[in-house]
């Protein structure tokens, strides 16, 4: 599933910034050390950022196919509202967090985007929640049995299994999102990118959030940006942290490294 | 001056792509298997300091507890508690695999010769005999290349042992 998030990476990039962007994305994904480590592990993460990207690139699709149908009567764009939900719906199956779901929603409401794709009319809606709704009920069945939400409210309140604490160099943080203070510092996601990630990708990372940010009027690079902060700034301030956590941000981040060497570095090579 | 910039760009862009190419990629093969453990030159060689729950928790730790002591102790640690933990009842797994081996013959055997298949997909579905034998190429060069793996393990180390 970590392997396939690589085409879905390079789909996603492809569509926004060209083949040699999307390749160097898929590239860094494959061999990044961070995303390795988390896609061995058997948790949901691996499949909740599958599901997630691959659900934005279908939501992106749609929403280009739809602005240049209104204008040309171009390609049908239902089916990508339809791929679309099917993926959110299994985004959601695979871990509850629906928030990912409202950032491309929120990132589509910007007022740059308003302008240029049209607004979701009454099919595409019920096409997309159709689909969502229905994928998640066959992939997540469970959730209608009775007793599925006394044992989620169990679970949520640390009825199966209490969260003590975290050690992080040598000192012992509260790791529960209850405790508001003396919870984990908000420099953990960023010292694990600082110290996990090869350094020739830190500086492409660098120079690639440069380019992003002198580019942020136009869609690709301002959806990388929306998608970046937040999730740095949320999950920083939370104070509940786990490494997996943070292999949801790590495509955005890939793929603006691979900006920052095509775009800069590569670039500033040729002859 | 001009021939020797003509030099230098091929050695730039050499150099480039080694420093930004090769060396993320040098890294990954070389992290392999413990890439929790990795750590870049910010992180000043302390391996587990940082995160050591998340870091030793990892399944990578599984793979040889002898290597695993040699790189990180806590590592070891946590792993060899959920090692004794992670003891399966043999008589159980053998269990398993036999009655899902027969489910999944009777089901083939059904499939075969008590199932009429509908005329509607004669000369459809074509590409699945390659398909299969393809795949099952695939399952013998991964079951030779495990037990390759896991002799060179077992000879590596002597306690050295999978979970998997």
């Amino acid at each position: 599933m970590g392997a396939l998030t690589a085409i879905v990476i390079f789909g996603l990039a492809r569509e926004w910034f060209g083949l040699d962007v999307a390749l160097l994305s898929a590239l860094l994904w494959s061999a990044g050390t961070i995303a390795i480590m988390d896609n061995r592990l058997a948790k949901e993460d691996t499949l909740l950022v599958l599901f997630t990207w691959l659900g934005y690139y279908f939501y992106v699709r749609a929403k280009k196919a739809s602005a240049i149908q209104v204008r040309q009567h171009a390609e049908p764009y239902a089916k990508w509202y339809a791929a679309a939900g099917a993926s959110f719906g299994l985004m959601l199956a695979s871990k509850y967090f629906p928030h990912y779901l409202g950032l491309i929603f929120l990132y589509y409401f910007l007022p740059l985007n308003r302008r240029t794709y049209p607004p979701l009319c009454r099919r595409d809606f019920v096409l997309l929640r159709g689909t969502c709704a229905l994928v998640f009920l066959i992939a997540n069945p469970v959730i209608l049995a009775p007793g599925t939400v006394p044992y989620m409210l169990h679970y949520v309140g640390e009825g199966t299994m209490t969260h003590h604490g975290y050690l992080m160099m040598g000192h012992f943080y509260f790791n529960d999102v209850a405790h508001l203070r003396g919870g984990m510092p908000f420099y953990f996601y960023l010292l694990l990118l600082a110290i996990k990630t090869p350094l020739p990708v830190l500086v492409a990372l660098g120079v690639g959030m440069v380019e992003v940010v002198r580019r942020r009027k136009e869609a690709g690079a301002s959806f990388l940006i929306l998608m970046f902060l937040f999730w740095i700034v949320p999950f920083s301030l939370v104070s509940s942290k786990w490494l997996r956590w943070m292999l949801s941000w790590m495509p955005a981040v890939y793929i603006i490294a691979a900006i920052g060497l095509v775009k800069d570095i590569f670039m500033g090579a040729r002859p | 001056m001009e021939s020797r910039s003509r030099l230098l760009v091929p050695a730039w862009n050499a150099l480039i792509f080694l420093v930004f190419l090769v060396q993320p990629l040098w890294t990954a093969a070389k992290a392999g298997p413990f890439y929790s453990l990795y750590l870049n030159p910010l992180g000043l060689g302390r391996a587990g300091y940082y995160f050591p729950q998340d870091v030793s928790a990892n399944a990578e730790c599984f793979r040889s507890s002898a290597e695993t002591r040699r790189i990180h102790p806590a590592c070891c640690f946590i792993c060899s508690n959920l090692m004794e933990q992670g003891h399966a009842n043999p008589r159980a797994v053998l269990g398993a695999i036999v009655a899902g081996s027969a489910t999944a013959v009777s089901f083939l055997l059904w499939l075969l010769y008590g199932h009429q298949a509908s005329a509607q997909f004669a000369g459809h579905w074509t590409f699945l005999p390659a398909l299969n034998a393809f795949l099952n190429g695939l399952s013998a060069i991964a079951l030779c290349g495990g037990a390759v793996l896991h002799q060179a393990s077992e000879s590596a180390s002597p306690e050295g042992r999978w979970i998997q």
